[in-house]
């Protein structure tokens, strides 16, 4: 991830506590805090498009920054499906019933 | 023998599950440098054991890395996608293969409305057992391996299938 998109946001007075416990734990600035706290959630969403097949496992793995070793290891850690829908694996069964006719 | 194009999370899947040598002895198999790359190289990298398998299916020439050269076809089903499923469809229509592998949705989908030929993990054993290369018993033990990686109506079907 060599470009960074800068974002400005506010934040409610109340997270301020939750937040300087997570910085005090991880041992972290408060931007290093937030962004650790964003990408639990970015990581959950990415696997949820994921499982829609809204993007592709590459598209994911380069959002998260890891390889697709781990995203299939994410996915199953984290309560996920991933890979081909019944509708799609009825259609991959098409083409093995048409294989096995054309090879006999 | 049936000549598959394998994309990397299809690979993975089978060699997670130890099926991925049978598949080698079985059909003839195929992967563009890409998916070599994402699948062995990455895989060793982070440590993954069964990285070295592929590898070693790779060395014994059981598994073939090909170079690919883009497909017009390819491009127009693969656009919008990444370079990965590029190649790896170009590598199918390069080589005439018989089914590209792969367990993305979304590139499913793709292949699904241009009809292009496709199989994923789990149909991959399916057609192992249609073809007499696992006993029943072989193919419900590796399809219930595979089942925490793979959704769940995609895995009711394909033991529908096995199960008769």
């Amino acid at each position: 991830m060599d470009e960074q998109m800068e974002v400005k946001l506010r934040i409610p007075d109340e997270w301020r506590e939750i937040i300087e416990n997570y910085t005090r734990e991880k041992n972290v600035d408060e931007t290093t805090a937030i962004r650790m706290l964003a990408y639990e959630e970015l990581k959950r969403y990415t696997l949820k498009l994921l499982s829609e097949g809204k993007i592709t496992i590459r598209q994911a793995a380069k959002a998260l920054g890891k390889s697709i070793w781990e995203i299939i290891d994410l996915a199953v850690e984290l309560g996920y499906e991933l890979g081909p829908t019944g509708e799609q694996v009825e259609k991959s069964l098409k083409h093995v019933e048409e294989y096995i006719k054309k090879i006999k | 023998m049936a000549l598959l194009v394998f994309d990397s999370d299809a690979l993975i899947k089978l060699a997670k599950i130890s099926l991925i040598q049978k598949v080698a002895e079985r059909f003839e198999c195929v992967i563009s440098e890409d998916v070599y790359e994402e699948v062995v190289v990455e895989g060793k990298r982070k440590g993954y054991s069964d990285a070295l398998t592929v590898e070693e299916l790779v060395k014994k020439g059981l598994i073939k890395v090909l170079p690919v050269t883009p497909d017009r076809r390819a491009l127009d089903i693969t656009t919008g996608l990444g370079k990965g499923e590029r190649t790896t469809l170009s590598l199918f229509f390069n080589v005439e293969a018989d089914f590209v592998v792969t367990d993305d949705t979304r590139f499913l989908s793709r292949l699904i409305r241009a009809g292009v030929n496709h199989l994923d993990s789990a149909t991959v054993i399916v057609l192992m057992f249609k073809l007499g290369f696992l006993t029943k018993s072989e193919a419900l033990r590796a399809l219930t391996s595979l089942r925490p990686l793979i959704k769940t109506d995609a895995f009711m079907k394909a033991l529908k299938s096995i199960k008769g």
